[in-house]
């Protein structure tokens, strides 16, 4: 067991600040309202000019008592409540909550029903992706891919209507299936869409990814080495982007995606440096290709697979389950999302522990910060991709 | 030195290449719906807003257990023998009215939980009115479809069962006893 | 003192002060319209009918009438001087703008030397509304304004400075008049490739005078929030809006007489000369200056809706190192040019 080590990040004022009052020094607070932040989150920003010497998040803003409230909540009803964790990817949220609740209940689902939650979650990646990277667009300055995405990400909200009955929050994934069936057509209109989006994935490389401008103010910037991010506990696409290739849904395949083909991209250091903020941006450009692929082969297994109960697993009753504890992992949308479920044979968790991927990426900003420059300093959050409602709980 | 021009000479093309794509975009058709003179499409599943149909409310409560928000106030009263207030779709008697049927909007997660709980899909998700509302009070719903009148009798009705149910029960666990209490 | 010089005068300041005025209103409905169509959308759509053409006249109109909110711990009198100053600074410098042969405020003999030197005081009213904000973010505003619009005033005036060889003068008019004949005759294309660099220089330095994207560091508003002019609201915002459109025409209307013909028609036959029809002539030259103008104009808001944004030191970066050196090497060869062909 290793020592636990020294953290070398001052957590307070700095001795010289008490001294130096005419100190070239600016507490600056980039608050909870701020175009940037990416949600409630207030930064404090201690700078030399325009140089940042010391970056402090400060959370909870946006703190809701999800573990909390889990354990006042039966099994089925915690569900709504895990698609507001992470907002913008609520498909993937739900399947890393049920998933860890069939493991532990022994529940067993269809092939039909694990292709249908691959599809959804899948789907809803590239629509966290495509709002992630349109955003870090708009933190760069660009206005314009910004909202071509959001165009894009509409159909995929379009689509998700039709299917759940709702674009953001979808109680879609249930312990044991789904909540409905596909609908008529709906395969053929997420067909269409993904050939829509194909010209769409290269029109934004054209118009942002390779542009020059753009590859000044993220390439070499906020550099996070692999060894860092692992230490640090920083999953999915921003540990990709160190050049680490780790997924889940490689490692320790669920719900089917083992029988799927897709690829892992990694950061290469195409803009100057492995790690820095363009390598994070690329992977995610490179992760919505692969979802859509892995999209296009759910779409044509579910073609050819005849129709089934979606519900047929789900149990009759919750009010008596199988006693025991799980720690189950998916790659939400963010990176590793685990839930840590203790039961006690009722009808509510005991416990509930959500492990969120963007608390992590998060909290690797105050490392990074020092010697950035504010510019820098919205180019890297806007790189680690966060979501409060993921960070707060 | 020559890092110089290939990122000078990148940055121009580079430019040049954004500003034909916004220029291609600029003939584009536009995506804007104009609402609210063109509509969005609604589908059947969408999650607009909660209509309960009391006519064939089976009153089983399954939507009030089921919420995670606890939305639903739902007082009911047992119907008289004899008296009938239709079929529910399942071809058995309704048997219970409903006095009150309450849906708190404002606290709604539109979750979905309760509309599929309900076994005589008396409770459905219906497409909004268009009405915003100016307070929060006119978010509360009640969905009872019995007037003022039947109401009151029905209150009067379980008030004066009530009041004789305790009368019968207070009889019953005090010793009967009709004399008087000392006798000197 | 004859009368009719200055009654002249009083006529061109109100009619200058009524030309910025209609034209930040369309050039304010035509940049919401542009970044609209390029974004798929459709812009303002409904106030006054066809295609929300009085929207910023209703948007003026929303900003007289609020608040007017001084945070307190303001400097009082710098806060509410500043938006003047930005705007004095932009509009004095219209005096030297040639609309057509007859028609400009003042032909003085050092009309750019004016130009520039007048257009630099805008930034001491940014510096004004930065700090008298008392707000560390508008702070940082004005300083990077400051930095930038100082240093891109040396790449302004060395390829200012090719035309000027070329027409052995500094006045306007003069600059004007020897573009005269079609646009073959045109600054641009003279003395091939000289004046075309010292074009492209000159529109990308005056981009960063007016802190338009890939430049609006100053306003970066996903970084700053608005920058110098975040404490400001209602009129006094307005104004800073109306100065930055303003100096948009300016220096659209700065390169269209030096080195894009002024106002010369683009072919000889459309042109009506001064001495012909000087109502006539007054009219067409300030409709084909207008033109160029406003497609500079134009060009400006299609870079604005195309590239992101550049980091302060990168903006530097590309002024002293890119820009300074190219100018630099311009205006010598084009001196050995017009040496060697004399």
């Amino acid at each position: 067991m290793t020592e636990p080590r020294e953290l070398n990040i001052p957590l307070g004022p700095l001795p010289s600040d008490v001294e130096d009052v005419h100190g070239e020094r600016m507490i600056l607070q980039m608050g909870p309202q701020h175009p940037a932040t990416h949600g409630v989150l207030r930064i404090e920003l201690e700078t030399d000019g325009e140089m940042a010497v010391r970056a402090v998040p400060h959370i909870g803003y946006l703190h809701r008592c999800f573990e909390k409230v889990a354990e006042n909540m039966q099994w089925p009803q915690i569900v709504p409540y895990t698609d507001r964790l992470d907002y913008l990817g609520s498909m993937n949220n739900a399947l890393g909550y049920v998933l860890a609740c069939e493991k532990l209940f022994g529940i067993e689902v269809s092939e039909r029903v694990r292709a249908i939650r691959v599809l959804a979650a899948e789907l809803n990646r590239v629509a966290s992706h495509l709002v992630a990277v349109g955003t870090y667009g708009l933190d760069i300055g660009a206005w314009t891919p910004f909202l071509f995405l959001f165009q894009q990400r509409e159909h995929i909200l379009d689509l998700f209507d039709e299917l759940s009955g709702s674009r953001l929050l979808y109680n879609y994934i249930w312990i044991g299936g789904l909540s409905h069936d596909l609908p008529d057509g709906w395969l053929k209109k997420v067909r269409d869409f993904l050939v829509y989006m194909q010209p769409k994935i290269p029109e934004l490389n054209t118009l942002l990814t390779y542009n020059k401008i753009f590859l000044e103010r993220t390439g070499k910037v906020a550099v996070l080495p692999a060894e860092t991010a692992i230490q640090w506990g920083v999953t999915g696409p921003n540990l990709r982007g160190s050049g680490v290739k780790w997924d889940l849904r490689k490692i320790e395949p669920y719900s089917g995606y083992e029988t799927y083909d897709f690829e892992i991209p990694t950061g290469t250091g195409e803009a100057g440096r492995v790690g820095d903020c363009f390598d994070r941006y690329v992977v995610r450009v490179r992760e919505m290709e692969q979802s859509l692929r892995i999209v296009e082969q759910a779409v044509q297994r579910l073609e050819r697979m005849p129709a089934d109960d979606v519900r047929a697993a789900i149990p009759k009753t919750f009010s008596k389950v199988p006693v025991g504890e799980i720690y189950f992992r998916t790659e939400a949308t963010k990176g590793e999302l685990g839930f840590y479920a203790v039961s006690d044979g009722k009808s509510k968790p005991y416990r509930l522990k959500c492990r969120t991927p963007s608390f992590c990426s998060l909290s690797v900003l105050s490392k990074m910060s020092p010697g950035l420059l504010i510019a820098d300093v919205v180019a890297l959050v806007g790189s680690l991709d966060i979501v409060l409602g993921e960070v707060d709980r | 030195m020559a890092g110089y021009f290939t990122d000078l000479w990148i940055g121009v093309t580079t430019v040049l290449q954004g500003m034909w794509v916004t220029f291609v975009h600029l003939f584009q058709p536009r995506v804007t719906v104009q609402y609210p003179r063109e509509q969005v499409p609604m589908y059947s599943r969408t999650r607009a807003t909660l209509v309960n149909h009391a006519e064939i409310c089976g009153y089983c409560l399954s939507c009030k257990r089921v919420c995670p928000v606890n939305i639903f106030t739902i007082v009911g009263a047992r119907a008289e023998t004899g008296e009938d207030l239709g079929l529910l779709p399942d071809g058995k008697p309704k048997k219970m009215h409903i006095l009150e049927f309450k849906i708190d909007m404002s606290k709604c997660v539109y979750c979905g939980l309760c509309v599929d709980a309900c076994d005589t899909q008396s409770l459905r998700w219906e497409q909004p009115q268009e009405k915003p509302v100016f307070s929060r009070r006119e978010l509360l719903h009640d969905f009872s479809d019995m007037t003022e009148e039947a109401k009151r009798r029905v209150r009067e009705r379980e008030e004066a069962r009530k009041a004789a149910k305790a009368a019968a029960a207070k009889a019953a666990a005090a010793p009967s006893t009709p004399s008087s209490p000392s006798q000197s | 003192m004859s009368l009719a010089p200055l009654v002249f005068s009083l006529l061109f300041v109100a009619g200058v002060i009524g030309y910025i005025a209609v034209f930040a209103l369309l050039a304010i409905w035509l940049e919401r319209k542009v970044s609209a169509h390029m974004q798929d959308r459709l812009g303002p759509m409904e106030t006054g009918g066809w295609h929300g053409w009085s929207q910023t006249l209703a948007d003026l109109m929303k900003l007289l009438l609020k608040e007017d909110i001084i945070p307190t711990a303001a400097d009082n009198f710098l806060f509410r001087v500043a938006p003047y100053v930005v705007f004095v600074g932009s509009f004095a410098a219209w005096a030297v703008l040639p609309f057509a042969a007859n028609l400009i405020g003042t032909n003085i003999n050092i009309g750019v030397f004016y130009l520039v030197a007048v257009s630099s005081t805008v930034v001491i009213g940014i510096l004004m509304a930065g700090w008298a904000s008392n707000n560390k973010w508008a702070m940082y505003g004005a300083m990077r304004s400051a930095a930038q619009m100082v240093s891109y005033e040396i790449p302004i005036a060395l390829s200012l400075l090719v035309p000027i060889l070329l027409a052995g003068s500094l006045s306007m008019q003069d600059l004007v008049k020897i573009q005269a004949g079609g646009f073959w005759h045109w600054t641009v294309l003279r003395n091939f490739p000289f004046p075309f660099i010292a074009f492209v220089i000159y529109f990308w330095a005056s981009l960063a005078e007016v802190n338009r994207t890939p430049f609006d560091i100053p306003e970066a508003e996903s970084e700053l929030v608005a920058g110098y002019h975040v404490e400001y609201s209602g009129m006094r915002f307005a104004m800073f809006f109306l100065s930055e459109y303003a100096n948009m025409f300016l220096v659209s209307g700065v390169v269209t007489a030096v080195f894009l013909g002024g106002w010369h028609a683009p072919l000889p036959a459309l042109e009506i000369a001064a001495e012909t029809s000087a109502l006539g002539h007054a009219i067409t030259g300030a409709m084909w200056f207008s033109i160029k103008a406003i497609s500079l104009v134009l060009l400006q808001m299609w870079l604005r809706w195309t590239l992101p944004r550049l980091r302060v030191d990168q903006l530097m970066h590309i002024c002293w190192k890119v820009f300074l050196p190219f100018s630099f090497v311009n205006v010598l060869l084009v001196s050995l040019w017009a040496a060697l062909s004399r």
